[in-house]
């Protein structure tokens, strides 16, 4: 059985966050089988999205102009993302934040900053590989 | 998720909590020391797996904000929201702390073989905590988790006086050597704690680094903003995003104290607080500055041979324009690596140089409009 995968068959993963220097950070965490893009804004994530369908999401929930809950929203307004898993990152650790980041039902959330293994964890447990 | 009540004395819990935290402890470096109060009940049944688990997110955060990674836990019963409460907190005293708990501290380290050095400055009570209703039978209800944060001048901060020497009680524990630079302000364990790996910890500070006067100057320009548009709440929140952004990066490779001035910041602007902003605005901007001039070997020098092969440049540069319009920035990134060895003149490798940082910040728009620039003097030559 041959271990290589190609670009095609690769499970994608998006990353949105407004720092690029986080982006590229967790970018690094995400092992090789995985195809892994990353975006800014929002305009960056849907020009991704259409090109190449993510299976899986991760979100930063704060953003400036669109933050990540109206994404989410945006997201999930499409028929075709209904069954995309997002997973939020945010370092907002209280409760009322966290109560408001369950009530968009996301697949979870992650707190900042993300560690690669809570990051890989996530991939695993949403991708099932 | 169906509740698992077990009755449990809080010694053998602190027993199962040591046991689970000492490898973790030992590796970051940290100490966590326990505030317990003497007049708790022999046993609680609750739900000690659930519990373990919160705590050790509470512990997680505490990291982050805590600029010597020293933790203490505090469990007592509590009447403070209006019934009787058992209360797990989890505190920073590495940032703040109230100056009465200062003998109290001492003794705990103490017998961790820790000296500690007290020093005023600013900082915070900075408290996580979970609490849960005693009922009949000491059950333990309705576990609610609490985040208190109370910014204030002239509190006591904790230094570690004997860092290298100590050592926790009954664990040996080996020095972590590699060839990173010592930083002011940077403990590269704790950003490795986040990244797992070291090439990465350094990657994301040297990048950060490359751009870190640009952030400044942004931040200091959002100040202005806030401060000549008499406030307005879309200037408090570009404000705090902008701080917000900050403190994630620079936490992420273990720049904790800037990192945990960045959240008090935050925590005002969050709050629309001028006067707090006022106060911690200009400490974060010089503290910044200081680090930027610290930090100096974080700078990536390369060594460039001359080339005036312009239209392999401009061949390049059609293809990193291509790349940008597909958002594929691994691409972007090697093709900026390949051009970066060669020096093509002043005129273009300062225009090079301004490619670099909208490769760096992602911005797919400036890059195709700096390749199109480039592009069009390089064609002339």
């Amino acid at each position: 059985m041959s271990l290589l995968f190609n670009e095609t068959q690769k499970k994608h993963i998006l990353f949105v966050d407004d720092s690029p220097v986080l982006l590229r950070t967790v970018k690094g965490f995400v092992p090789p089988k995985y195809k892994v893009s990353i975006a800014v804004n929002a305009e960056q994530a849907f020009k991704i999205i259409d090109m190449s369908m993510p299976d899986l999401i991760f979100l930063d929930y704060e953003m400036p102009d669109i933050n990540g809950a109206q994404l989410f929203k945006l997201f999930k307004e499409r028929p075709d993302m209904d069954n995309v898993p997002v997973i939020f990152l945010t370092a907002q650790s209280s409760q009322e934040c966290i109560q408001e980041i369950m009530e968009l039902q996301p697949a979870g959330y992650i707190l900042k900053p993300p560690s690669a293994e809570r990051i890989n964890a996530a991939i695993k447990k949403q991708l099932l590989v | 998720m169906a509740m698992s009540y077990d009755a449990i004395r809080i010694e053998d819990y602190l027993k199962q909590f040591y046991e689970q935290f000492l490898p973790i402890m030992e590796e970051q470096s940290s100490y966590i020391t326990v505030d317990l109060d003497p007049d708790l009940k022999a046993a609680y049944s609750f739900d000690v797996i659930k519990s373990m688990s919160i705590i050790n997110n509470m512990l997680a955060s505490g990291y982050i904000g805590s600029n010597n990674s020293l933790l203490t836990i505090g469990i007592k019963e509590s009447n403070r929201l209006g019934g009787c409460y058992l209360d797990f907190c989890v505190s920073y005293t590495g940032v703040g702390i109230d100056k009465d708990k200062i003998a109290f501290l001492e003794d705990r380290y103490e017998e961790f073989n820790i000296e500690i050095k007290a020093s005023n400055g600013i900082g915070s009570i900075f408290r996580f905590s979970m609490v849960a209703e005693i009922a009949d039978d000491n059950k333990l209800e309705d576990i609610s988790y609490i985040f208190e944060a109370r910014s204030l001048m002239n509190l006591t901060h904790l230094r570690i006086k004997n860092r290298k020497d100590c050592r926790l009680k009954g664990v040996t524990g080996t020095e972590k050597t590699d060839d990173r630079p010592i930083l002011e302000g940077i403990n590269w364990s704790l950003g490795d704690a986040n990244t797992g790996n070291t090439d990465i910890t350094l990657s994301t500070a040297c990048r950060f680094y490359k751009h870190m006067l640009q952030s400044i100057e942004e931040l200091a320009g959002l100040y202005l903003s806030l401060k000549n548009d008499d406030g307005q709440s879309d200037d408090y929140n570009n404000y705090r995003i902008c701080v917000h952004g900050l403190k994630g990066v620079l936490a992420t490779f273990g720049a904790t104290n800037l990192s945990y001035l960045a959240y008090l910041i935050e925590m005002a602007s969050k709050d629309n607080d001028n006067n707090r902003i006022d106060v911690l605005h200009p400490i974060f901007i010089e503290q910044l500055n200081l680090a930027y001039s610290n930090w100096t070997p974080l700078k990536i020098s390369t060594t460039k041979t001359k080339s005036d092969d312009f239209d392999s440049l401009v061949s390049k540069l059609e293809q990193l324009k291509e790349s940008a319009e597909s958002l594929d920035f691994d691409k972007c990134d090697e093709l900026l690596a390949d051009i970066c060895q060669n020096s093509y003149g002043e005129e273009l490798d300062q225009s090079i140089e301004e490619l670099s940082g909208s490769i760096d910040m992602l911005d797919d728009n400036m890059i195709i409009n700096l390749c199109d620039g480039i592009i069009s003097v390089a064609g002339r030559k």
